[in-house]
């Protein structure tokens, strides 16, 4: 039933869509036709140009998205025990994300150049202090009779830490993961359409736009989406799995 | 010298005395049940006990030894909140094996024999949100037990279940006290459990916390719920009340 209700809000978006074109509402130049998008979707997606597109914007969301996973979980977990080292570096956390990662462009390109590297570091940044903030508050939401229990057995730092600490955590992992995900697309996308770039799907909306290609700018943004969306699904599954007990 | 051996234990908060000259001595393979009312200091003294609290006076020793030096074992008024649910029943039981580093194998076939030995019916593969309050409290204690603890604590363990998991609980707890030999710190609040389930009531008072009488409890074990309604039970009732 629920996939009924998910085709019908599609069918009924593309029909007023259609309903727009076929009565000539909206010009062209702002919505363009279905029919002129879904062959530029085609042209994306079966050409190796199109691919090259879309795998250098996902690989740059990836590889931003597991250097933030692995920065940022460690330092949660370490921040979130170590509640007077957190006290002391609050303000430097609050104070550096709360700055835009856009604002800081110029300082990514003086450090890392005009390369991928610039791009997946901005997506890692945005993404990473999201699933630091949550990491702490996932350590700090653990319940404390676990680790009691644990003290009693007389289980090791490390050993509470991985064992218990870190499970604890998880479902505010989780969250961070959700966001930052989110977030890291919409910096890559950015970063490729203002610091440049040979393949990307920011790069292919933003030449798209500078030629009035509409068509191929919707069908951009239609294959960020749906890289968004099955992103997020993908991470849902994996959550759902991971973690069966909420 | 006694095998648990609580000396002169004092304990503050913010300038009020929490516990006041605390003195027990209790022998190996005896059931305890500390009881008195809510705010007595009963969980502070299990918690020195363990351990976990450091008191501003006076010394816990078990076997000889300071009880930070033994392993100890904890079951606590929140069972869910001491299981860890991304464990299995039969995972959670072994944890205790898991932290020395025993095999995985060697850990299943030991939770397989403790629970068949004590006659237990426990979902082992399932999950504890899967399993019963009973059948949770029950994975809490074994996991107490495997970890062959000096003492188990147990902190109103009964408090968060239903009546019928809570008289099947006292039931097996006495079973297995009684086949393995342990030794129980219990702490309760309620008569009729604390005299169904302890060798010796130890009264505490609160404002301060303190010791006001130790009971001897002689009933023969397993003791049902049929035994609560005896003139003998009732004399014993009566004595407690008076004293809180």
């Amino acid at each position: 039933m629920k996939l009924f209700y998910k085709i019908s809000v599609l069918i009924f978006f593309l029909a007023l869509w259609f309903f727009i074109n076929q009565n000539h509402l909206i010009k062209p130049i702002f919505l363009p036709k279905i029919t002129a998008v879904f062959s530029s979707l085609q042209e994306i997606i079966f050409s190796e140009y199109g691919l090259k597109n879309i795998f250098s914007t996902l690989g740059r969301v990836l590889i931003g998205f597991f250097i933030a996973l692995s920065f940022s979980v460690p330092l949660g977990i370490f921040l979130g025990v170590f509640k007077k080292i957190y006290e002391s570096l609050e303000w430097f956390i609050d104070f550096f994300r709360s700055i835009p990662v856009t604002a800081m462009f110029p300082l990514f390109l003086i450090f890392f150049g005009f390369g991928d590297a610039s791009k997946i570091a901005m997506g890692a940044w945005a993404c990473g202090f999201i699933i630091l903030v949550n990491t702490i508050s996932g350590v700090w939401n653990s319940k404390p009779n676990r680790e009691i229990m644990a003290k009693t057995k007389k289980a090791s730092y490390f050993q509470i830490l991985t064992k218990i600490t870190f499970f604890e955590a998880l479902p505010f992992i989780f969250t961070g993961i959700k966001i930052g995900v989110s977030w890291n697309l919409i910096v890559v996308i950015v970063a490729e359409m203002f610091i440049g770039t040979r393949y990307g799907l920011g790069r292919l909306i933003y030449d798209s736009s500078i030629t009035l290609d509409t068509p191929m700018v919707f069908s951009g943004i239609i294959i960020i989406g749906l890289i968004g969306y099955f992103l997020n699904q993908f991470i849902l599954i994996l959550e759902r799995k991971i973690i069966h007990w909420q | 010298m006694s095998y648990i051996e609580i000396k002169n234990i004092w304990k503050y908060f913010q300038n009020n005395v929490i516990l006041k000259k605390i003195n027990l001595k209790i022998e190996k393979g005896t059931f305890i049940c500390i009881f008195g009312p809510n705010g007595c200091g009963k969980t502070t003294l299990l918690n020195i006990i363990a351990g976990i609290l450091i008191p501003d006076a006076g010394y816990v020793s078990i076997d000889g030894k300071k009880s930070n030096d033994n392993i100890i074992g904890y079951i606590f008024q929140d069972y869910r909140e001491s299981l860890l649910p991304w464990k299995t029943n039969l995972e959670n039981i072994a944890f205790p094996l898991e932290l020395r580093g025993i095999s995985k194998k060697e850990r299943n076939t030991k939770v397989r024999d403790i629970v068949k030995n004590l006659n237990l019916r426990i979902p082992l593969d399932s999950y504890p949100y899967q399993s019963s309050g009973g059948e949770q409290q029950l994975v809490a204690l074994l996991r107490e037990i495997i970890a062959e603890p000096k003492v188990i604590l147990m902190d109103e363990p009964f408090s968060s279940l239903h009546c019928k998991s809570r008289d099947y609980l006292k039931i097996e707890i006495q079973k297995i006290y009684k086949k393995l030999g342990l030794t129980i710190i219990f702490v309760s609040h309620e008569i009729t459990e604390t005299m169904q389930l302890a060798d010796r009531i130890i009264v505490m008072k609160k404002y301060p916390g303190e010791i006001i009488n130790i009971l001897n409890i002689n009933f023969p074990r397993p003791r049902t719920e049929e035994l609560v309604f005896s003139s003998g039970f009732s004399d014993i009732r009566e004595i407690l009340r008076s004293q809180i």
